[in-house]
């Protein structure tokens, strides 16, 4: 892949030149590469941004679609160069889940991409007996290491001393302390990677029987001892304080209570601290493509530059505010400890749908957007858990369908107080939510059972998160998004205009709309729309939506020849004066009932798609999921017009 | 919750298991433990010993990739809500398995 000759835009870089893997024999200076492994909550990640900077950026895993994050050593630093590689978190390298075996793959040189000429293990100091496992599994590989023990600062906090010199014994590598608070221990751990060995060997890993694994963690109980010298009897003291907050957060009634609230602050401050940013976004975009516009309006490249490209682009961005919030959020929840609790909480509830709380980081993210949803499902270890969990991610309702239900629900209630509408949104939210649980249960009864599934969860020591980390996690998480889908909306937004533009790009906008390729296919298929009480017209804003469904709302606009788009009283006017070709109107409470209801379960996300066929390596399963959530949406959407009209609705 | 960890407790073990074995010779191979306790004998707070491990061989693995070994010690704490996953606190972390996954565990109450 191509990130390996192009790791960072840091100044250096153009003079570097970095070698293919195939000249190594040559013996040429060659910048080593640096592997970080760990359990989870090892303070990895951590490590990782202390290590790299800002500069690191998350790598797609070919074949699989698992990422793992890599970076240059940074700047500052610079006593010695290394790419450092972030993978996920493992406890052992028998992989039990995708990510996990990511890792494995890694750390046994099978990834071409990703050849670690040393693995840094990642030790928690406070777990220190634990974690000496997966480091000895490392040492019998035969790779060059470094033992790198983390916490620091909790185990000073508690005046445990440890001495390092039995671990340098047995494990015959540097091994060093470092703080993740405060950065020290990283100059160290930084200066080591330049004695490059650059011995390349093939490792492998040995599969020790159930006594074995017990007579490791005897010995690695025996080594940790000698390490504390008497110390670690205070390491429970470092607990006290997350078994007084388990005993409210894990409490049934307020526990519950606490993640009712804590969810619900999530969301608003997705949705609230999003908009006014999406609002900018779109303001942006809207002057770009005006002002580009005002340059030329006849001429057609002028038009594709501004009606194509640019709110293509702005198509893309506009849900960047979004999803980095929603990644900011759910890195401060996973560093702070809390989120293991709610995959506790929601463990029992979800194993009834064939669901476990390995799934409530997915279920969470796909209420914004259904493409890093599917990405968090890598970490269901039951394959036939992340089936499930993928193929029900498109019915809960993105935020991408918030304009839709925005501007459906202003019609219906444009006369009512404001508290109804509100209502009938959270009505059509715990809606998607049973039609999901509905979806998964089905599921979960008719696919053969898989005996694999485990829950198992390490729930961490609650901890303040490092602010620093998490804005970098999340921005970085955001770019991956951006890489992963912009292309797909980027594409599928040129084609909608193509569509929509030609062969009369001539004409005036309605006209333009109506005769086009995308209108006279909506003409043609009108039948199809009519069960639904809709016109070609509407017909065409459902079609247009495939590329994004807020696409509808604009859509909309152009087809009923709203002279300000931007104006929701302009739309809201024009919705309730269309005609169907009888004269009856368009958008009736019928109509409207059935749009939301077709909106709430259609998969009408081409990124979606995409982003399916790549996660679940299968076109097959991506196209049964398009056929039949649109077949069940239009069947919901007709059903229910049909019986609103039977009453005169 | 008394949370202990003190040097020698190993001997204990070792000497408890010694003792476990003496009372009900060769358990593994009657393929019941006679002093096995079972999941509804547990009490939150029970101090529980591992005495062997059986069902599926990934969850075993893992089980031991967490940290647990026959002979282990570990303590009951609390029950997630509605019926939830059992949580453990072993000496330095806190596991949380589901009801299934605590029965791959053969284990006395101490």
């Amino acid at each position: 892949m191509s990130e390996i000759q192009n790791p960072v835009k840091d100044g250096v870089q153009g003079s570097r030149k970095i070698l293919p893997r195939e000249n190594q024999s040559e013996e040429v200076a060659r910048v080593p590469v640096v592997a970080l492994v760990g359990a989870p909550n090892s303070g990895k990640t951590t490590l990782y941004n202390w290590l790299t900077g800002s500069q690191a950026k998350a790598v797609n895993y070919p074949g699989s679609t698992v990422d793992y994050m890599k970076g240059e050593l940074a700047q500052h630093w610079k006593k010695s160069q290394a790419f450092v590689l972030d993978t996920p978190g493992t406890y052992s390298l028998q992989a039990k889940s995708e990510d996990e075996m990511v890792t494995q793959k890694i750390i046994l040189r099978q990834n071409p991409d990703a050849l670690p000429d040393h693995v840094v293990v990642v030790l928690d100091g406070t777990q220190l007996a634990r974690h000496l496992v997966l480091a000895e599994q490392v040492r019998e590989t035969g790779l060059s290491m470094v033992l790198a023990i983390t916490m620091a600062d909790l185990l000073r906090s508690q005046d445990i001393s440890l001495n390092l010199e039995p671990l340098r014994q047995h494990f015959r590598c540097p091994v060093l302390l470092v703080d993740g608070r405060l950065g020290g221990g990283i100059q160290d751990l930084a200066g080591v990677f330049s004695q490059n060995k650059n011995e390349i060997s093939t490792p492998e890993v040995k599969a020790w029987t159930g006594a074995e694994q017990d007579e490791k963690t005897r010995w690695a109980e025996d080594l940790a001892r000698k390490v504390f010298q008497k110390s670690e009897v205070r390491i429970p003291e470092i607990w006290n304080r997350t078994m007084k907050w388990d005993r409210l957060f894990l409490h049934p009634v307020f526990g519950s209570l606490a993640f009712f609230v804590i969810m619900t602050a999530l969301f608003t401050s997705i949705y609230s601290l999003a908009a006014p940013l999406m609002d900018q976004v779109e303001g942006l975009f809207t002057w770009l493509s005006e002002v580009v516009l005002v340059l030329n309006p006849e001429s057609l490249v002028v038009d594709f530059l501004a009606n194509g490209i640019i709110a293509s682009f702005g198509a893309v961005l506009i849900f960047v505010p979004q999803i980095f919030i929603l990644f900011l959020g759910m890195g401060f929840l996973e560093s702070s400890g809390y989120l293991a609790r709610a995959a506790t909480l929601i463990d029992k509830p979800f194993s009834k749908i064939g669901l476990s709380g390995r799934s409530f980081v997915p279920f969470l993210s796909g209420y914004a957007c259904a493409v890093p949803a599917l990405m968090a499902a890598r970490n269901i270890s039951s394959s036939r858990e992340r089936w499930i969990a993928r193929f029900i991610i498109p019915l809960l309702s993105c935020s991408a369908r918030l304009p839709v239900y925005g501007i459906l629900l202003a019609f219906l209630f444009s006369k009512s107080a404001p508290w109804i509408p509100g209502l009938v949104l959270a009505a059509i939210y715990i809606g998607s939510m049973l039609v999901s649980a509905l979806a998964s249960g089905i599921l979960n009864k008719i696919l053969p059972q898989d005996k694999k599934s485990f829950f198992l969860l390490e729930l961490p020591l609650y901890r303040k998160p490092l602010l620093k980390v998490m804005l970098n996690q999340a921005w970085m998480k955001t770019k991956s998004f951006i890489q992963r889908a912009g292309p797909v909306i980027f594409v599928l937004t040129v084609v909608l205009w193509v569509g929509t533009t030609f062969p009369h790009h001539q004409a005036s906008d309605a006209e333009k709309i109506q005769t086009s390729y995308l209108g006279q296919l909506g003409q043609k298929i009108e039948p199809v729309f009519e069960p639904m009480g809709l016109d070609w017209r509407g017909g065409i804003g459902l079609l247009a939506a495939f590329a994004a469904r807020e696409v509808f709302v604009s859509t909309l606009a152009v087809v009923y020849n709203v002279a300000d788009a931007d104006s929701e009283a302009g739309l809201l006017n024009a919705m309730s004066q269309a005609k169907l070709s009888d004269g009856t109107p368009v958008f009736t409470v019928a109509s409207s009932v059935g749009l939301i209801l077709f909106f709430m379960v259609a998969l009408q996300c081409l990124s979606t798609v995409g982003m399916m066929i790549r996660e679940s390596n299968s076109y097959q399963v991506a196209l049964i999921q398009l056929v039949a959530f649109n077949l069940f949406a239009y069947v919901l959407a007709v059903a229910a017009v049909q019986s609103l009209k039977s009453f005169g609705l | 919750m008394p949370l202990t960890w003190r040097p020698g407790r190993r001997e204990l073990e070792e000497e408890s298991m010694k003792q476990s074995e003496k009372d009900h010779p060769s358990p593994e191979l009657r393929g019941t433990l006679s002093t096995a306790a079972d999941v509804g004998s547990l009490r939150l707070g029970s101090r529980i010993q591992i005495l062997d491990f059986s069902g599926d061989d990934v969850i075993l693995e893992r089980l031991r990739e967490l940290g647990l070994r026959k002979g282990s010690e570990i303590t009951y704490v609390r029950q997630a809500p509605f019926g939830g996953p059992y949580l453990f606190q072993l000496p330095t972390t806190l596991l949380a398995l589901r009801e299934e996954e605590l029965q791959c565990l053969k284990f006395k109450i101490l």
